[in-house]
């Protein structure tokens, strides 16, 4: 059985995060994954606060806050104020942020699995109280420390695609973010389970979330949307990622350059109906209940529906949930 | 204007404990809770939602938040976060920050284009609420000539010292402003029961680290150089402010950046300071920390 979660993100406006917080419980949604688009919509710390506030039964996670664009002392002081408000359902996602945004905001990292896993630990030891002096090409800290008496345990989830990311994620994380086509999600969790017992860990141990773009056709949802999101999928998609599948390469390029050049909307006229597919889960109620299941059955502990919402989605999403459950009663 | 009254919140507390000190602030009708950002341990607009979350009427303000932790776009996020959420009811302080605790997260500050990148900073701040319709207040904390000029350009500012000397002479330097441009105060703030301001340690390293903090100017102004001088090189040497440092500031020149008395003393200078033409007293920490603290500023206040 996995766990069936809503996705929302930071460029969604307040009356709709607020109304996913507000019936979680009636719809039974388990995680709320918070996802920051940088610069764009609500700030991630105040929304993760108010969904935390607001739905007092989910876990809410973050999925992801990039650990690039914000000072790590600040990402420290926001997991452990956000940990007292969930009294321990809330989760710290977090990885390196996508390429994309990166590249706008100028940020080029040498080494970014050296980095993120420094900034792991970095958390952790500030998060259990540690004084920490580190100084890298990502963060610095001089004998800094939170000055907490107790300390407290956040789990962190990491949102990565790469191979070495996704070792990285089975070797220290407490549960991973993946997104991506179904093959590729197959060799991930094959990764993950592999470093994890490398690491003399149980497999188990590391959650494995699923976060595709979900597109119910049932409820009136413009498929450019889906599209657009599809765009921003493959056009931050590393290459190697790109290696594993059985993919129109030259459609892809072509994706990728339109959307460097002229944002998402570019890449839409190449996403056709295979891409669309490989990359989202798409159909009516119960073809998508049903791929959520093929997921669980390649090893993903809980599946995300998520952006993009449009058309009448709060009735597609009572419609997902209730078939969900009704599939495990 | 009537005096407006403000407590500052979330230096360590458990967010429990910041919730439990906020709804007794706001029994004991405190105007404004100022939920302080770094160095507190936790992270003020995450803070200030649970409170908002919690008190529905309840004036707050953001701050002391520095623009060169979180860059303007962010800090306007928050802002425009928070209102949407829970209303039009938040205040924003501005200021540099400590510049040496800013270093030790990486964050280095040049001194000679400090008043610069503000200026620049806040006007961007300003110009952004007001393009999203936002009326939030955008204060700027102060205690040098050049940060108080600056304040004219917002919608008042906060005045990190308690002596009413001081105060007078910043506002001399802010010269003609308008009606609605708020004066207000932010001194670390103890209340005693004992006439025992000498004992709390808490009191006098706050007030202090806010001493230490004063510029050139001020400094000559007020015959303050030597003594703070003196104080520098030990901190320096020592890591930190301890009573040492305390004892070579001298505890008179300490309480010129501190309120400590008992609360008839606080009341007199509630007065002092609302003849003089202050619009506004945050009582800054230690106060906020500790329950009976807030017990007695209720008194001072009702």
């Amino acid at each position: 059985m996995y766990r069936a979660s809503v996705g929302i993100t930071t460029n969604m406006k307040a009356k709709a995060t607020n109304w996913i917080a507000d019936n979680a419980s009636s719809l039974g949604i388990e995680t709320i994954w918070i996802g920051e688009d940088i610069d764009i919509g609500q700030d991630v710390f105040v929304l993760t606060a108010c969904v935390l506030l607001r739905a007092q039964e989910a876990r809410v996670g973050t999925a992801i806050i990039p650990v690039t664009v914000h000072n790590i002392s600040t990402l420290a002081r926001a997991a452990l104020t956000l940990q007292e408000i969930g009294q321990g359902r809330f989760v710290f996602g977090t990885g390196i942020g996508g390429i994309q945004d990166l590249q706008r905001l100028g940020i080029t990292l040498k080494r970014p699995v050296t980095d993120l896993k420094a900034a792991v630990s970095v958390l952790r030891r500030l998060w259990i109280g540690d004084s920490v002096t580190v100084e890298n090409e990502l963060f610095t800290l001089q004998d800094y420390s939170l000055r907490i008496r107790k300390s407290k345990a956040i789990p962190v989830f990491l949102g990565v695609r790469g191979p070495k990311m996704l070792e990285l994620a089975g070797l220290i994380s407490d549960g991973v973010i993946l997104s991506g086509p179904f093959d590729y999600l197959k060799n991930a969790v094959g990764t993950i389970d592999s470093a994890a017992m490398m690491a003399g860990r149980k497999d188990a141990e590391v959650e494995k979330v699923a976060w595709l773009p979900t597109v119910p056709t049932f409820k009136g949802v413009k498929e450019s949307l889906a599209k657009r999101v599809v765009s921003i999928v493959v056009a931050d998609m590393p290459e190697a990622v790109l290696d594993m599948l059985d993919v129109d390469r030259g459609r892809v390029d072509k994706i990728r350059t339109s959307v460097e050049v002229e944002g998402p909307d570019g890449g839409i006229p190449y996403v056709n109906d295979e891409l669309l597919d490989m990359f989202s889960i798409s159909g009516d109620r119960d073809h998508m209940v049903d791929r959520f299941e093929e997921l669980s059955k390649i090893g993903i502990s809980e599946v995300v529906l998520g952006p993009p919402f449009s058309g009448d989605w709060r009735g597609a999403m009572k419609d997902i949930f209730q078939e969900i459950h009704r599939r495990r009663d | 204007m009537k005096l407006k009254f403000g407590l500052a919140l979330n230096v360590r507390e458990r967010l429990d404990e910041i919730l439990r000190l906020g709804k007794m602030a706001y029994e004991g009708a405190i105007d404004t809770l100022w939920v302080v950002d770094f160095p507190a341990t936790r992270l003020a607009p995450v803070v200030a939602s649970a409170i908002a979350h919690e008190l529905d009427d309840m004036r707050l303000g953001i701050g002391l938040v520095s623009p060169f932790l979180h860059r303007p776009k962010q800090i306007v996020r928050f802002i425009e976060s928070l209102v949407a959420q829970f209303g039009d009811r938040f205040d924003l302080l501005l200021g540099p920050g400590d510049i040496s605790l800013l270093a030790k997260v990486g964050v280095e500050v040049d001194f000679s284009t400090l008043l610069k990148r503000m200026k620049t900073d806040i006007t961007t701040i300003e110009e952004m609420l007001q393009n999203l319709g936002i009326r939030t207040s955008v204060l700027l904390g102060a205690q040098g000539p050049g940060l108080i000029r600056l304040s004219t350009m917002t919608d008042g500012v906060l005045l990190n010292y308690s002596d009413p000397k001081m105060i007078e002479w910043a506002m001399k330097r802010l010269g003609e402003t308008s009606d609605a441009f708020q004066i207000g105060v932010f001194p670390p703030t103890f209340l005693t029961e004992k006439d025992d301001c000498e004992n709390h340690l808490g009191f006098l390293i706050s007030a202090a680290i806010v001493a230490l903090g004063l510029n050139r100017s001020i400094s000559k102004e007020f015959g303050l150089e030597d003594a703070l001088a003196k104080a520098r090189r030990a901190v320096k040497t020592k890591g930190g402010v301890d009573s040492e440092v305390v004892e070579i500031l001298g505890k008179d020149t300490v309480r010129m950046f501190g309120l400590c008395g008992s609360t008839d003393e606080t009341r007199e200078y509630v007065r002092t300071l609302s003849k003089i033409g202050v619009d506004q007293i945050v009582f800054g920490p230690p106060l906020g920390t500790e329950g009976r603290q807030v017990e007695l500023l209720a008194n001072v206040i009702q």
